[in-house]
């Protein structure tokens, strides 16, 4: 495997570009994929990667976010398969009913006739753009039956993830961070597919689990550096697909730490580390030595002031703090 | 042809109605669409006009009475039309849908089991004390009541248990003949080897140590072991034929010990401090030994079962016993323990009660001894049977019976091919 | 007109009554779990734009079109076993008629939220474009549909990017209880297609050859590269929104004339005026259709209920990876 060092833009960008070459039933929809040689070419740039060999494959769409989820329905029904992109996660609630209401319903509601293989990609997290452009709303998605949904933090994952996305043939929600699109990581040259429902276990430890996704999963590896000087050895666990999850890596390992802390930046009330506590407690409750410990954004919102921001969403500190507490706890 | 009027479906939650009002009159002709009479549904009172044109011939649901969906109310037809009762055209029932299931693939939520009354553990913590025979009070008192005990806390109190139960290396003698006086140590190594005890190993420590608290006593009687013999010989081949194991004598001696433990219910009970407990059901448990050392399963409800059915599930239980793979529920609930010493050769064997029950039965080994039969002097195979009995629920009459029970079985074992009258227990 | 395609369009209609007709009578007696909104008064509408279809061409239907599905290539029996939700039926029971699809004769199904059709439909048409199918789609929706913000998003869309699809409003002047002049800020929904640089063309709803005309001619220009249209037939439903609803929101004489507008006598009258058709062939019509609609209920009366457990079964369509 020869490794090289690319961004998660451009790791993405890659996926998109191997796949669109392998099938040319790929397109990409969405506000400002493309706009021309001068265009944005990508809010996020993330199509830009596509551009030179796919352009005639990259539809930019008018500012209407249910049409653009819904005609991607409507073509994967037809035997396309698209890639919807969503600038902000946020807006993906214009198209909620949608994704909800048709794309994960149609398999079935058809009798298995018709399948709808479509990607949602959207950028999610908090970058001090405010209230109503940084939230992560994993827990919506993984609610309904019949999505897939993937949160890549690094460019390995993302490439990785993003191929076997457009493979699939049920509709995926594929939310990047943006935080991470300038983050460097090793990809190798070689093709590669990461299959869902396989959380990824970063470093091994003995004394507490520790699992994080997306953007936290960077603040969490901060944390397992600092603890092992104490030596303190963390178990550190990136979920990597929230639908299917993978509830048996992480049980195993808190079978063998007996403590566990999970991050998301969600909001803490019902995020997706309140359904993997629950799931961890239901299978390896006589093996916990403390309660579980989740860490997520405060029951509010993300304001434009950087301060209030950081008030409310969890960083290194707040991780630390909470494995520190199941380790003293008594 | 005359038609049915039926009681429409009107809402979504409608099974039945009740008839208010009659709007026509029976022998009145009736114009589709025109209403024909008031309903009351669960949500209001609605009319319901007629499908068809013709004279309102018979009103079979008069107002005030209640009628469920799809059934008749009325006849329509041709004036003077005669109305046949035809009581087997009615509308097919509303098939039963069923509730949709509560789709969840999570296990159900385990039953809350009651707190260890001041006891503050994690459930780790909980599991190992259990594991090792540790008393979380004792533990807890130690640690003080608001804190919480965890699995290191378990394991440290556990280790000094074995410390203070091991015996402390004797002082050296002072007529050693070594200069020093002082106290040699000796070490592990050179006096005795230390073998790890097993989780089994403390538990079952533990468990029989309670047996020390019971009030014992012992009585045993000696048994002709002729027929018993000759019994099992004579099943022994077309036994093995038949049913694809070697019939032993263990599987005998649980059949009819179970039968005599039903004839004397009060071997089958446990003392506590609110009464004692005679059990509704014989859960014989049958000594076996296995690599882990002794194990002992449980044959349930071995009164209510056959020869075969017993010899079957004790043949069961030992192969999980060798095999390391005896489920919760194949050890636990015994309500009387027979072990058959005579195996292993033992012709006398006055064994530990198995708390909480309240009896043992030891079974020794068969020897010959002369005796006078007929007026001659023969060899006869003999066996000796001793039963230990918890002396607060068992007295000298109760064992002597059951041990004439035993005895009776054990004497004229045919008995035991008789099948059970269907209905008794 | 070619005769054969008149008379068809006859048997269609007649065939479609009496399969709706035969639904209320299985809904009264309790036997359909759920909703049904039956299409009686509407048969001209969906049958001739139906009918002005190719096999290959795709339909978005809405709830009310068991006609127009039926029209499409639909079995009947499989029809009456969804809506008896019979595991024979065209989902097995998973649908029922407010989901109804049948992917064999290209219907992509009821979206059973209103306004889902449109973005879903320019999709499917989207698809035939860049897949070069040479198939059109058409989407049908009602008045009530039409205030819905997805049909301004899907009708640009469409307009934009040219897609080859038919948006046809089905316009019975309810929706649900709500007449549509009370909440609409045009009364004529095709003067919408303006705003979206399409032709609007308002049609007679109960003349199946009108609507057949209009439909054909939208299809030609969708399938020539040219965009879609918006077509609006005004029609009348004469049931209730659904089949318990008992429609007191309407005024007696507007039903009264409506019904007066019956679109099957009309075109009897026109083929019977043309020598085509006669007493003892209309007869013939209604036996076959009622022999026919037999069978679909006792089809769908003898089929067995799907397996409870396979509602688990199609949560996921499966892939290679």
């Amino acid at each position: 495997m020869t490794m090289r060092e690319i961004t998660y833009r451009d790791a993405l960008g890659e996926a998109l570009h191997e796949e669109m070459a392998r099938d040319e039933r790929v397109i990409v929809l969405g506000e400002d994929v493309y706009g021309g040689p001068c265009g944005y070419q990508g809010c996020f740039g993330v199509t830009r990667s596509v551009v030179q060999d796919y352009a005639d494959r990259l539809l930019d769409t008018p500012i209407a976010e249910q049409v653009i989820v819904g005609a991607a329905i409507g073509a994967a029904m037809c035997g396309m398969r698209p890639v919807a992109e969503i600038m902000y996660e946020d807006f993906v609630a214009l198209a909620m009913d949608m994704l909800v209401n048709t794309a994960a319903k149609t398999h079935f509601m058809t009798g298995g006739t018709i399948c709808v293989p479509m990607v949602l990609r959207a950028a999610g997290g908090a970058t001090s753009i405010g209230p109503q452009h940084s939230q992560m709303w994993t827990s919506w998605f993984m609610h309904v039956p019949g999505l897939y949904v993937v949160l890549p933090s690094t460019p390995y994952d993302a490439k990785g993830l993003l191929k076997t996305a457009m493979r699939k043939n049920s509709p995926v929600v594929f939310i990047e961070h943006k935080k991470l699109y300038n983050f460097k990581g090793l990809v190798p040259e070689e093709e590669y597919l990461i299959p869902f429902g396989q959380a990824n276990t970063l470093r091994p430890g003995k004394d507490v689990t520790l699992i994080a996704m997306g953007y936290m999963l960077h603040l969490a590896q901060q944390v397992v550096d600092k603890l092992r000087e104490r030596d303190v050895s963390v178990e550190l666990i990136d979920p990597r697909t929230l639908c299917p999850l993978d509830v048996e890596s992480m049980v195993q390992s808190v079978r063998k730490t007996h403590k566990c802390v999970v991050v998301a930046e969600d909001v803490r009330t019902a995020g997706p580390t309140a359904e993997i506590a629950a799931a961890i407690a239901e299978n390896a409750f006589e093996y916990l030595d403390a309660p579980i410990g989740r860490v997520g954004a405060r029951q509010a919102f993300i304001a434009h002031n950087k301060g209030m921001a950081d008030y409310v969403l969890p960083d290194a500190a707040r991780i630390e703090q909470a494995v520190q507490h199941v380790l003293d706890w008594s | 042809m005359a038609s049915q009027v039926i009681l429409p479906k009107l809402t979504y939650e409608m099974e039945e109605g009740r008839i208010l009002e009659w709007l026509c009159t029976e022998g009145q002709p009736v114009a589709k669409g025109q209403n024909l009479f008031v309903v009351e549904t669960d949500k209001a009172a609605m009319e319901v006009p007629a499908e068809v044109e013709g004279t309102l011939l018979k009103i079979l649901a008069p107002a005030g009475t209640t009628v469920a969906v799809s059934k008749p109310v009325a006849w329509i037809g041709a004036a003077g039309e005669a109305v046949v009762e035809i009581q087997g055209a009615e509308a097919p029932a509303t098939p039963v849908r069923p509730a949709a299931a509560e789709v969840s693939a999570e296990p159900p939520a385990a039953p809350a089991k009651p707190s260890d009354d001041g006891v503050l553990a994690s459930p780790l913590a909980k599991r190992l004390a259990r594991e090792l025979g540790v008393d979380l009070r004792a533990l807890q008192r130690t640690m003080g009541a608001e804190k919480r005990i965890r699995e290191s806390d378990v394991q440290a109190f556990a280790a000094a248990q074995i410390r203070v139960a091991a015996p402390s290396p004797a002082p050296a003698s002072h007529i050693t003949p070594e200069p020093t006086a002082r106290v040699q140590q000796a070490s592990p190594a050179a006096e005795f080897e230390l073998l790890q005890l097993s989780p089994v190993q403390r538990s079952m420590a533990a468990h029989l140590a309670q047996a020390v608290t019971i009030p014992t006593f012992a009585a045993s009687c000696e048994v002709d072991l002729s027929n018993l013999e000759r019994f099992r010989e004579n099943l022994l081949p077309q036994w093995e034929k038949v049913y694809g194991f070697r019939l032993t004598y263990t599987h005998i001696l649980a059949a009819l010990v179970a039968r005599a433990l039903e004839a004397c219910p009060m071997l089958n009970t446990s003392w506590s401090a609110e009464g004692i407990r005679r059990h509704r059901d014989v859960n014989l448990c049958v000594a076996m030994a296995s690599e882990r050392g002794l194990v002992v399963p449980v044959v349930k409800r071995a009164n209510q079962l056959s020869l075969l059915q017993v010899a079957t599930e004790v043949a069961r239980l030992r192969k999980g016993a060798e095999s390391k793979r005896l489920a919760a529920q194949d050890l636990q609930d015994g309500t009387f323990t027979l072990t058959n010493v005579g195996m292993l050769g033992i012709t006398l064997s006055i064994p530990v009660i198995n708390p909480p029950q309240s009896g043992i039965l030891a079974v020794g080994a068969r020897r010959q001894q002369l005796a006078l039969q007929d007026g001659l002097i023969k060899p006869v195979p003999v066996a000796t049977i001793t039963l230990v009995a918890d002396h607060r629920v068992v007295d000298g009459a109760m064992s002597a019976e059951f041990l004439r029970r035993v005895k009776e079985w054990m004497e004229n074992p045919w008995p035991l091919l008789l099948e059970k009258p269907a209905g008794g227990a | 007109m070619d005769t054969r395609l008149m008379l068809q369009m006859h048997r269609d209609m007649v065939f479609g009554r009496l399969f709706e007709e035969r639904v209320q009578q299985l809904f009264d007696k309790g036997l359909i779990p759920g909703s049904v909104h039956l299409g009686i008064g509407e048969e001209a509408t969906q049958v001739g734009a139906v009918r002005a279809l190719a096999p290959q061409d795709y339909v978005c239907p809405n709830h009310r079109e068991h006609v127009g599905d039926l029209v499409k290539g639909t079995d009947p029996k499989r029809l009456m076993a969804e809506i008896l939700a019979k595991s024979t039926g065209t989902a097995g029971g998973a649908s029922g008629s407010c989901h109804l699809s049948d992917v064999s004769c290209r219907n992509l199904g009821v979206q059973g939220i209103i306004g889902a059709v449109f973005p879903v439909a320019a999709g499917a048409a989207l698809a035939q474009k860049r897949l070069k199918t040479g198939c059109m789609v058409l989407a049908l929706f009602g008045d009530g549909c039409s205030n819905e913000g997805t049909f301004h998003e899907s009708l640009n869309l469409s307009s934009v990017w040219r897609l080859p699809v038919v948006w046809l409003c089905v316009n019975n002047q309810y929706g649900m209880g709500t007449a549509h002049v009370k909440v609409s800020a045009v009364e004529d929904i095709a003067d919408r297609a303006c705003a979206y640089n399409m032709p609007g063309l308002v049609v007679d709803g109960n003349d199946v050859l009108a609507v057949y005309e209009a439909v054909s001619q939208a299809r030609q220009r969708a399938l020539a590269g040219d965009g879609p249209s918006l077509l609006e037939c005004k029609t009348y439903r004469w049931g209730g929104h659904s089949t318990m609803d008992k429609r007191l929101y309407r005024p007696k004489e507007e039903v009264e004339a409506w019904l007066k507008r019956d679109p099957i006598p009309r075109l009897e009258a026109l083929l019977r005026e043309k020598g085509i058709l006669d007493d003892a062939s209309v007869e013939r019509v209604h036996a076959d259709s009622l022999k026919a609609v037999d069978e679909a209920e006792e089809f769908a009366m003898n089929s067995p209920e799907p397996r409870p457990e396979s509602a688990m079964d199609l949560v996921f369509c499966p892939s290679e990876v």
